[in-house]
């Protein structure tokens, strides 16, 4: 499926190591594990692959990989309803208290409705079924013109569809905003 | 009280051009209703038996009369007339046509008002004392924190799909009449031994299916760490609470699966990394937010008020009225008045666009033009003059809101129940009635003295059963309604969860029943002793034998 990313659509490049025999796996294939795997292999996959991701389901503990951040470019958060919103958490925790710079994620069941709230809590990526929700996904942010709490926003203008930007694999900058109690408070 | 600035109106404005383009999509088949389903919730629109039901918010129960007047007029143009005023300080309209909701909310917008996260699995309308500011036994006015976390959990990014509702109350005094050990926060402001006030945190409690009273996790919370000390619990709970089960999903049975020790060192450790965030709330910031409650300018007005003790003299039924539905207030030569929702045969909460527009006008004129909602479904009047009372009783006398009966046993909770709610078992609005009715003498409602009875139509206990002196639930037996009752429950500060006396009764034998119980009362309380006092003092088995040895 399509992927929306940097504000436009993607191919989804990462390749699940259990979706693809062994040999044709090259170092330069980005490779997609399981924490399970990722926790059995990663001295392995951090010395055969240059890009690594990891898919984390929504019960699987953030702080199992905060110290892995570094060796991994991308952190993929699963919505198997888009009800069960404890991705919005573990985005909030990969972004915001860990610091991670990587491509965040969302895949599953995402209503357009979560768009700014998966932006809010620091996921720059979102796997969708029609490529005619790019417009959603970039106009999310833009309904409201302030919030009235801190969480982390998209920064007009970085991190936006250059070539670089996109092979590096870190996407659009989030900045932490103060709350738009804002609003009523400091503005 | 809080006046919505160019962010907060633009903002409301923006949110109902969204649910406007949700709902123009949900009609066009663009969404399933799957997909509608937690976004009208999250505005506070229900599909129940007849018809949408609307909630609207009313953020701590606290509303001019300019909305309550706005109220009326949205009950006469889109529904049948009338209201039902919640026991989470809502309003709810019947019977509303989806294509029109987005009209509703526009007029709800133009006074500041609006129905966001009224529904759904987010963090609902904080609720508050309903004397907030005015009560002579108050600490400090809760409605400046429970506004701060009205605007903080607004469309709240991280916390809008959470497991299941989530609902904060908050007291100011020692008395609680928020119910906040039966909620999933509870938040009482304290004084610690240094004169600061700050917050005593419960959390876990709850009605529904399960029960449970509230459990202190923090003795003392500075003021300035409220709502990172909050966001604390609901990210632990966001990512721990269940979501395999509806029925067990809520905070409280997360708290009793790991103890209420280790869900606090939980907290503790989430809250120490975000301790000094964004979130600390620092002076000039909550300086602004109490600003907007400062206190009216008072008269000063000498006690007693000679006026008004004549009109009590000379006027019994006002001096009854008078004893039952005034509460203390701050300021000498003010009183806080009561205003029943509950007439003898009516329905809890009911009011009429008339009666709404009513109260709208008689605030204006005795009550610096402000009103609150209490939980228990009735009107507040929080800046009465003394001197004003007689005339302010007689006009709510014109329009049927004159019931002298506040605390006692007609000043019936009750929930909608299965004459509108698709959730309901058996009806709670007759059997609220029929009572109402049969204890409608006020001499035999002055002699049982204060009580309550609380009613709900299914185990969701939105009419707070559990907690009513005495309870009543509606149970599906056989496909036949029938009703069981408890007794002992407590929503104040000695919160407790009533006991069920036995098997459940029809309908038609519920005020016998209840009849049974007060008649057992009277005869073996002592002198002055209340009917909780008696239920304490004895338990509940001379109840027992006495009900079942009569049916």
């Amino acid at each position: 499926m399509p992927i929306i990313r940097n504000g436009r659509i993607q191919e989804d490049v990462w390749v699940s190591l259990t979706d693809r025999e062994a040999e044709t796996l090259g170092r330069d294939t980005p490779v997609l594990v399981s924490l399970e795997e990722w926790k059995a292999g990663r001295e392995t996959l951090i010395a055969n692959f240059d890009r690594r991701a990891i898919r984390l389901e929504n019960a699987d503990d953030v702080e199992d990989i905060r110290e892995d951040l570094a060796d991994l470019d991308a952190v993929i958060l699963v919505f198997p309803k888009f009800n069960d919103g404890r991705a919005f958490s573990q985005a909030r925790l990969l972004r915001d208290r860990f610091g991670f710079k990587g491509e965040i994620r969302a895949t599953g069941h995402v209503i357009q409705d979560q768009f700014l709230f998966l932006q809010r809590c620091g996921v720059d990526a979102v796997e969708v079924m029609d490529e005619k929700l790019l417009d959603a996904w970039q106009r999310a942010n833009r309904r409201f013109k302030g919030y009235y709490q801190p969480a982390l926003d998209v920064v007009e203008g970085t991190g936006r569809d250059t070539a670089e930007t996109v092979s590096s694999g870190h996407g659009a900058a989030y900045a932490r905003v103060e709350p738009a109690v804002l609003a009523s408070w400091a503005y | 009280m809080y006046t919505y600035n160019e962010f907060d109106h633009a903002f409301v404005r923006d949110r109902t051009a969204e649910f406007r383009d949700q709902v123009a999509r949900r009609i066009a088949g663009e969404l399933t209703e799957d997909e509608f389903k937690p976004l009208r919730l999250m505005n506070g629109l229900y599909l129940q038996l007849h018809a949408y039901m609307l909630r609207v918010a009313i953020p701590y129960g606290t509303l001019s009369a300019r909305q309550m007047r706005q109220l009326g007029y949205i009950a006469r143009r889109w529904d049948r007339n009338w209201g039902h005023f919640t026991t989470r300080q809502n309003i709810q309209y019947n019977w509303t046509k989806l294509d029109d909701v987005p009209d509703i909310l526009d007029a709800l917008a133009d006074v500041e008002m609006h129905a966001i996260q009224t529904s759904g699995n987010c963090i609902r309308n904080v609720t508050a004392d309903q004397f907030a500011g005015v009560a002579a036994d108050e600490i400090e006015d809760s409605r400046v924190w429970a506004e701060i976390m009205r605007q903080w959990s607004t469309l709240h990014p991280e916390f809008t799909f959470l497991p299941r509702k989530f609902k904060i109350a908050i007291t100011g005094s020692e008395n609680d009449r928020a119910a906040v050990k039966l909620h999933d926060i509870g938040l009482r402001m304290r004084r610690n031994d240094a004169g600061e006030v700050g917050f005593e945190v419960i959390v876990g409690g709850g009605q529904g299916r399960t029960p449970i009273v509230g459990e202190t996790i923090r003795e003392f919370l500075p003021k300035q760490h409220l709502l990172s000390y909050l966001e604390a619990i609901l990210r632990t709970y966001n990512l721990l609470g269940r979501r395999d089960n509806l029925y067990k999903a809520r905070i409280k049975i997360l708290v009793a699966a790991v103890g209420i020790e280790k869900f606090a060192e939980m907290v503790e450790e989430e809250w120490h990394e975000i301790k000094d965030s964004a979130l600390t709330l620092d002076a000039a910031k909550i300086a602004e937010i109490e600003r907007h409650f400062a206190p009216p300018v008072y008269q000063e007005i000498a006690e007693p008020v000679a006026p008004y003790d004549a009109a009590r003299f000379t006027d019994p039924a006002f001096a009854a009225w008078t004893r039952t539905n005034l509460f203390p207030h701050k300021q000498p030569g003010y009183t806080i008045v009561t205003v029943s929702l509950k007439p003898a045969g009516g329905v809890p909460g009911d009011a009429t666009a008339e009666q709404m527009e009513a109260l709208a006008d008689l605030a204006e004129k005795y009550s610096l033009g402000e009103l609150r909602i209490a939980h228990e479904q009735n009107v507040v009047l929080p800046y009465v003059r003394k001197q004003d009372l007689h005339t302010l009783w007689q006009a709510l006398g014109e329009h049927g809101l004159a019931d002298a009966n506040i605390g006692l046993i007609t000043d019936i909770i009750s929930c909608p129940g299965l004459d509108y709610c698709n959730l309901a078992n058996a009806r709670a609005i007759p059997i609220a009635q029929r009572l109402s009715r049969h204890f409608s003498d006020p001499a035999l409602q002055s002699e049982i003295g204060p009580i309550t009875l609380n009613i709900s139509g299914c185990i969701n206990a939105c009419g707070h059963h559990h907690v009513g002196n005495i309870g009543i639930l509606g149970v599906d037996k056989k496909g036949v309604e029938h009703y069981q009752i408890t007794i002992g429950g407590i929503a104040d500060e000695n919160a407790a969860i009533g006991k069920i006396l036995g098997p459940s009764f029809p309908a038609e034998s519920v005020v016998d029943a209840i009849d049974t119980l007060i008649g057992t009362f009277r005869k073996i309380r002592t002198e002055g002793e209340t009917f909780i006092d008696t239920v304490t003092r004895v338990g509940i088995t001379p109840f027992k034998e006495t009900l079942y040895a009569n049916h």
